[in-house]
């Protein structure tokens, strides 16, 4: 099956494998931000091999979930999905995706305001608070698909 | 079973990051994405990810986040809600391809945006866009530093918004600048969707002078309210600078 363009081989997203890596490789980062010991641009550094290999991997395997539940190839389609118990699993995953893509915003944002400072010049206290609270959400997701 | 990090506790415990508490927001709210986008039971049954639609008329709840400047008044982070309409245009296939989620562009006319709040030191708080003017958003392809293409894709809107404050007694604009938001989006409508600025904007009152500034803007796209099919929609010669 062909996905974004390119073909992978199996359609059971890996949430297992994303949590550990968020952990292992994100959540330290995030820490290290919101203790004001590295900058923006640093904890873009860190979250981009995850967000663009890593989670990549991940978002892969959702959409081709996706396109196996619903028999969609991603072309010209009309109406509303039929709310058919086999599109349960991707749609389980597809909020990580989602969370994960408006986190990539959020520390694109972070970035344009404080380049190589950190939080600790911020203008703009509310996204910090946003940002802590989408690290430990996402977490929280991710952990409850993992059981 | 797989235990949650919890880290602002952590963090809290460490007593360190004071302040990341959402109380220290109040009374306006975390921006972290529509409910609806954080799963539960049927919650995204009316989604078709990864999926091109034909051009429609649709209408969504909207949460915005705005931190504003007034001179003579103050700082302040408000919360609005009400909601969005656009018109969204056909897909456009990328030169050489066939239409596909992943290479495919899509356009919307931006038709109205109404949201309101309060702030304790505005008053009362209403923004809408300037149907005047040319306002929209384009979904594009996924950023070129991806090697193999992405199920995601860039949003931007553009829009001139208008901010009405109580207290000042008066609108105020961003003049002659669109104000662009941005995120990334893996089905159109963007449900769960949170768009933000990346910079200040100056506002201006009736005779242009500058009377304060847009700090930040986060928005929250919601529920999906209304969709109707229409059989085309083309993209006004006027408007084509906007989604170019």
């Amino acid at each position: 099956m062909t996905t974004s363009g390119s073909t992978i081989g199996t359609a059971s997203p890996d949430i297992t494998a994303l949590i550990s890596q968020y952990r292992e490789v994100f959540v330290p980062a995030a820490i290290d931000y919101l203790e004001e010991k590295i900058s923006a641009n640093e904890l873009r550094e860190r979250w981009r091999p995850y967000y663009d290999q890593t989670f990549h991997r991940y978002d892969l395997s959702v959409e081709q979930a996706w396109r196996q539940s619903s028999g969609s190839e991603g072309r010209l389609e009309s109406g509303e999905p039929k709310a058919d118990p086999a599109h349960a699993v991707p749609l389980m995953h597809f909020p990580v995706s989602i969370a994960h893509n408006n986190l990539d915003r959020l520390i694109e944002v972070l970035v344009a305001e404080l380049g190589d400072q950190t939080v600790a010049k911020t203008a703009i206290p509310a996204r910090k608070v946003d940002f802590a609270h989408v690290v430990d959400r996402l977490d929280a997701l991710m952990a409850s698909l993992a059981d | 079973m797989t235990r949650p990090l919890n880290i602002i506790r952590m963090l809290q415990e460490r007593g360190v990051a004071v302040g990341i508490d959402g109380e220290s927001l109040a009374p306006a709210k975390v921006v972290e994405g529509h409910e609806a986008a954080w799963g539960g039971p049927g919650n995204l049954y009316p989604i078709r990810p990864y999926t091109l639609t034909p051009s429609a008329l649709e209408a969504f709840t909207v949460r915005e986040r705005i931190h504003v400047r007034i001179d003579g008044l103050g700082e302040d982070v408000v919360d609005l809600y009400g909601m969005a309409i656009y018109r969204r245009h056909d897909p456009h296939a990328a030169q050489g391809r066939e239409l596909d989620w992943a290479s495919s562009t899509i356009t919307a006319q931006f038709l109205s945006l109404q949201v309101t709040g309060h702030s304790d030191i505005f008053g009362q708080v209403k923004v809408m866009n300037t149907p005047a003017k040319p306002e929209g958003a384009r979904v594009k392809p996924s950023p070129s530093h991806f090697t193999t293409p992405m199920p995601i894709k860039d949003c931007v809107t553009a829009i001139y918004p208008q901010f009405e404050v109580e207290q000042l007694g008066q609108t105020v604009t961003t003049g002659e600048q669109i104000v662009r938001l941005e995120s990334r989006v893996a089905m159109v409508p963007p449900i769960g969707d949170v768009s933000r600025t990346s910079m200040r904007y100056p506002l201006y009152d009736g005779e242009n002078r500058q009377v304060g500034e847009l700090i930040a803007a986060d928005i929250e796209i919601g529920a999906l309210l209304h969709h109707v099919p229409i059989d085309s929609a083309v993209i006004p010669e006027y408007l084509a600078g906007v989604l170019a």
